[in-house]
């Protein structure tokens, strides 16, 4: 029998190269784990067992052939169903989508994938239109998470993030635009990368506020989230915001030992109302990298409410048609946000734009004193299902709103972060700390993150 | 007039601007996630911005 669910994507494609085994009995395997652990985790949407079948013969004739099969050859993954696949309807985890035409393509990254090899399992579940941190959607249930089911799994991507964690697939793609690959990394104990704004193609994923949209993914170890970041890379003219750099793979330096790394911890906002296991989780892995100072990323509190309101703003201007005719579709979560952020000053966005520039400047200064900045990404571990409010130092506030308060500051900057998932001594649930690099400098926070999982500083472990 | 009154006609006045009606059994919920949007608006346009800070509204890291 195959260990489909601990088994990291390289492992698998290296078996398929090696017709060890086929990508028709990995995908059949995969296929047996969604059906037995999707009802108690609720992270798929859509599965899609014809087209895989289609994919993974696809993969072994080519091998038969003699053909190279591509570096995920036979590795299946899935997406946040905001985005676009061949044949569905893309969602964007609403109700008000579900009557779209089918997608007559793939979105750019998916593509990119298949063409490595890779073998499309199906759609995951998210907040309705990626609008929150939790996954707890109101059309489509709420994905909990695979080490407690009573919990939540954070979001937006937390479909994304619970098949990962709880072995469905070794690989999958989600968004993040506040937080919403790196708050269900952090919750689901696993490895996420949001890559620098303007990185990756987001042709072919509904958007939610164009100003800082992001997609990236997520694995189980660092080795294979480097390999699938450096097969989605490359220039994509559909996506006019994306960034014209050259391919910078980050597989080639990610064994290279760190050294002589100038490593700082944020403090100020990012430590505010952090409970112990979120500060205990940071220093640890501060203490790992040797990382003495702590600083301070200035109006850090400032960054975040600019994101809120440019989130609520653009997000709304989005929706504006489908507001005025047909609110009583939307989550109710997302509803009373959207026309809200209709109504917010004009001046609100203004003064975010010229802040974001202020903002920006402090950071990348920061970031030529040092290379690498460590924050928590989440204030706690994973809240309840249907938890309104938590409790942050002295202060009761809402859950949804504000599991993002690490995470918002940094996506408002395009900055690159890679979430490494942390067990303390006795946990039960992990808690992720945030590596944030300079602009274009993912493979460092990978090499960075590759290191404390080598070192057994941070990692994923098998929920029981 | 108190600040929930306020808030209403709030949005009612702003809601005509944008084309957008918004049916009563919204408007409670809208005034809340207003109150929150505002509150954090308060704090971003408090800041002391320089009058030659240029805007990033075409955002290259």
């Amino acid at each position: 029998m195959i260990p489909y669910p601990t088994l990291a994507a390289r492992d698998i494609a290296r078996q398929v190269r090696r017709r060890e085994i086929t990508a028709a009995e990995i995908t059949e395997a995969a296929l047996a784990t969604v059906n037995q652990q999707n009802h108690r985790l609720n992270a798929f949407t859509a599965v899609l067992p014809e087209r895989a079948r289609a994919e993974a013969v696809r993969v072994d004739v080519d091998i038969a052939a003699g053909h190279k099969p591509g570096p995920l050859a036979g590795v299946p993954f899935a997406v946040k169903n905001l985005f676009d696949v061949k044949g569905l309807s893309t969602l964007a985890g609403s109700k008000i989508r579900r009557d779209v035409p089918p997608a007559q393509q793939d979105a750019s990254l998916i593509r990119r994938l298949a063409q490595a090899g890779a073998v499309l399992l199906g759609a995951l579940n998210m907040d309705e239109f990626a609008y929150g941190f939790v996954t707890e959607n109101a059309h489509y249930g709420a994905t909990h998470n695979p080490y407690d089911t009573a919990r939540i799994a954070g979001g937006s991507s937390g479909g994304s993030a619970a098949a990962v964690a709880g072995g469905l697939v070794p690989l999958a793609l989600g968004s993040d635009t506040n937080g919403s690959i790196r708050v269900p990394a952090s919750l689901c104990g696993i490895f996420g990368l949001k890559p620098t704004y303007g990185r990756l193609s987001r042709a072919g994923s509904f958007p939610f506020v164009h100003s800082f949209d992001h997609v990236g993914g997520f694995a189980r170890n660092v080795a294979d989230l480097a390999l699938c970041y450096d097969l989605m890379q490359g220039e994509d003219p559909s996506d006019p915001a994306q960034s014209l750099r050259p391919i910078e793979p980050s597989l080639p330096n990610l064994q290279m030992p760190v050294e002589n790394l100038r490593v700082a911890v944020l403090g100020g906002w990012f430590q505010q109302g952090a409970l112990a296991d979120a500060l205990d989780a940071l220093a640890r892995v501060a203490a790992a990298l040797g990382a003495t100072a702590t600083v301070e990323l200035a109006a850090s509190d400032v960054a975040r409410a600019a994101a809120f309101c440019v989130t609520a703003a653009e997000g709304a201007n989005l929706h504006l048609p489908d507001l005025r005719v047909r609110a009583g579709d939307y989550d109710p979560a997302t509803r009373s946000r959207f026309l809200a952020g209709a109504l917010l000053p004009g001046q609100y966005l203004l003064q975010a734009q010229r802040f974001r520039a202020w903002y920006r400047a402090q950071a990348l200064e920061l970031l030529q004193q040092y290379d690498v900045l460590l924050a928590p990404a989440t204030p706690c571990i994973a809240p309840l299902v249907g938890q309104v409010f938590m409790k942050l130092g002295d202060r009761e506030i809402p859950v949804r709103a504000n599991l993002g308060l690490y995470t918002q500051p940094i996506s408002f900057i395009g900055l690159p972060v890679v979430t490494a998932p942390v067990w303390l001594d006795g946990a039960e649930l992990p808690i992720g700390v945030q590596i944030i690099t300079a602009p274009w400098r993912e493979a460092l926070g990978l090499q960075v993150a590759n290191y404390l999982e080598l070192s057994g500083v941070v990692g994923y472990r098998a929920p029981a | 007039m108190n600040e929930r009154n306020a808030l209403e006609n709030y949005i009612e006045a702003s809601a005509g601007a944008v084309d957008l009606t918004i049916r009563a059994e919204h408007l409670e919920s809208t005034a809340q996630a207003l109150a929150v949007l505002l509150e954090q608006g308060k704090i971003l346009m408090a800041f002391p911005l320089e009058q030659n800070t240029e805007s990033a509204t075409q955002y290259s890291p």
